[in-house]
């Protein structure tokens, strides 16, 4: 379980969040939207300890992140959405660097290791890349590869910060598909932030809707309604449902 | 020939034997036409296995693709020589040690202006470039011999012969950290993506960029003092796409080796510092020919 209680955070001089109180259980896979600056990404940094500036509890497994040593939290947390400095790594080998948390010094990568690694490499379709450099990717190549080595940590807590950035359709499907399976077993939680509401209605089991540092509305994909994306979003919408699956369906009327 | 062919080329071992072959010949050449004793093309030889050395790391560390001539250091390096040579000592040994301080306190300061962009990094070394060679004109115009300068831009430590034991002092150090890249070659590749990526693995990131700073600076100042700036071809082993293995660092070595033994022939038949000024063009040149290999799509 992932908790957050009372947590708050100052940036200069504008309070990012404000006493943000949260649950999320193992095998859910948790979306967060709201406007821009509403402090999703604030959220997802503080649970991943890359700002440790706040105050409140941020459990994890019922300890606080701050508890963690640094093996020991990356293997309970991943965050896609830290770029990498050398970008003229090939994708192979960067994508082997997601296991280092499991891997003792000076022993090679386990067969298990390898295998995780090669099974993402097969669900993003990264096979025909895996020798390239990262840098000689198209950016929708390299989301699909930050996003396999996301998957590959194989952490606890997967947080992930606008993960349809830059992907194209067929990296949005992978995508979707690899989230389900991800927390499906029920040992795992995923916590995204988008601005994708079709993304989210059709991924997340649970959305937290966040304006000016609070989540002010919780629930299933059911919460998204006209009314709500008008209120938080200040954008009119016309909502279907998703003949599958009966998800919503967010259309957009820019001309309006 | 595409580039994918090159590249299978350059790492065959035809092609490893061959430079070999190239090699042995440019040494044999050096011995037969030159002044240049066995102790020197050994120092030479030195030189350009620490090359190899600066070349790993120039891939653990952030990805800088400039060698240490373009980055600053050789220029640092040889700037401290010489204050240290013509003020206060001729003593190889006092002279090293200043080479290595002026690197270190050079990285140190290049680390905290340059947040490890490239082209931070080579305008730096084209100032640091500029002050060494006024420095050296300076010297020049009032007598210090020009024989000297030329010795501390090819590497004042082959000028005469001293300690053979530093050889094989600095085989064992080579071979010390050349086994320990091949088996920290992980955790390397995770120190080269920067600090959150590294902190995964457990690691304190700081000690790491402590311990990076001074094997390099360490390799740095052992190629300035046996090569002076004539390694700097070895921006061409730094350009070429990595691929980990035993013939492509044999081919590093071999490539810097030969194109030093070369530069050392040129110059018993003219004027040394115009063979200097060639090899430091040939450096810069190489790294703006290699520029353009990496794009991001």
């Amino acid at each position: 379980m992932v908790e957050f209680r009372d947590v708050s955070c100052v940036f200069g001089a504008r309070k990012t969040l404000s006493a943000v109180n949260a649950a999320l259980n193992p095998g859910e896979t948790v979306a967060v939207i709201g406007k821009g600056g509403s402090g999703k990404t604030v959220l997802l940094n503080i649970a991943s300890r890359i700002m440790r500036n706040f105050s409140g509890d941020v459990l994890i497994r019922h300890r606080p992140v701050q508890s963690y040593s640094r093996r020991d939290l990356y293997r309970a947390v991943t965050f896609l959405g830290m770029t990498p400095r050398n970008m003229e790594e090939t994708v192979i080998n960067f994508l082997l660097m997601a296991r280092m948390p499991y891997k003792k010094l000076l022993n090679p990568f386990t067969e298990y290791d390898l295998q995780v690694v090669e099974e993402n490499i097969d669900a993003f379709g990264l096979g025909p890349i895996r020798d390239e450099q990262l840098g000689t990717l198209s950016a929708s190549a390299v989301q699909r590869v930050y996003c396999a080595f996301s998957f590959i940590r194989e952490s606890y807590l997967l947080l992930m910060d606008n993960p349809t950035r830059d992907l194209d359709l067929e990296s949005i499907v992978l995508l979707q598909k690899a989230m389900a399976r991800y927390a499906f077993d029920g040992k795992r939680i995923v916590l995204f932030a988008s601005n994708d509401l079709n993304f989210v209605a059709q991924t997340a089991d649970r959305i937290l809707v966040m304006e000016e540092g609070r989540i002010v509305l919780s629930g299933a994909y059911d919460i998204i309604e006209p009314e709500m994306v008008k209120k938080y979003f200040g954008v009119e919408v016309f909502i279907s449902r998703n003949i599958f699956n009966g998800k919503p369906n967010i259309h957009y009327f820019p001309e309006s | 020939m595409n580039s994918n062919t090159i590249n299978e080329l350059y790492d065959s071992p035809l092609a490893v034997y061959l430079m070999a072959l190239v090699c042995g010949g440019t040494v044999a050449a050096s011995l037969m036409y030159t002044h240049v004793s066995y102790l020197q093309i050994s120092y030479y030889c030195i030189a350009s296995l620490f090359s190899l050395v600066l070349v790993k790391l120039a891939r653990a560390d952030s990805g800088v693709r400039i060698d240490y001539v373009q980055s600053g250091e050789a220029w640092a390096g040889i700037l401290g020589a010489m204050i240290v040579f013509f003020l206060i000592s001729e003593n190889r040994y006092v002279i090293f040690f200043s080479v290595w301080v002026s690197v270190v306190l050079y990285e140190l300061y290049i680390h905290q202006l340059s947040r490890d962009r490239s082209s931070d990094r080579l305008m730096v070394g084209y100032a640091f470039g500029a002050m060494t060679v006024m420095a050296g004109l300076y010297l020049v115009l009032n007598g210090f011999g020009l024989e000297n300068v030329s010795a501390l831009l090819s590497g004042f430590c082959c000028s005469e012969h001293h300690g053979a034991w530093i050889i094989p002092a600095l085989l064992l150090l080579f071979a010390l950290l050349y086994a320990a890249e091949r088996f920290f070659v992980h955790e390397l590749l995770l120190y080269s993506q920067g600090e959150h990526f590294f902190l995964s693995g457990g690691f304190s990131y700081g000690k790491m960029k402590l311990l990076v700073l001074f094997v390099r600076s360490i390799s740095a100042a052992v190629m300035i003092s046996f090569s002076g700036v004539l390694a700097g071809v070895s921006a061409l082993s730094i350009m070429l796409p990595e691929k980990r293995g035993f013939m492509r660092d044999a081919m590093t070595v071999l490539v810097v080796f030969s194109f030093i033994n070369i530069a050392v022939l040129v110059m018993a038949f003219t004027e040394v510092l115009s063979v200097i000024a060639a090899v430091v063009v040939i450096s810069y040149v190489l790294h703006f020919l290699g520029g353009r290999g990496t794009a991001n799509g």
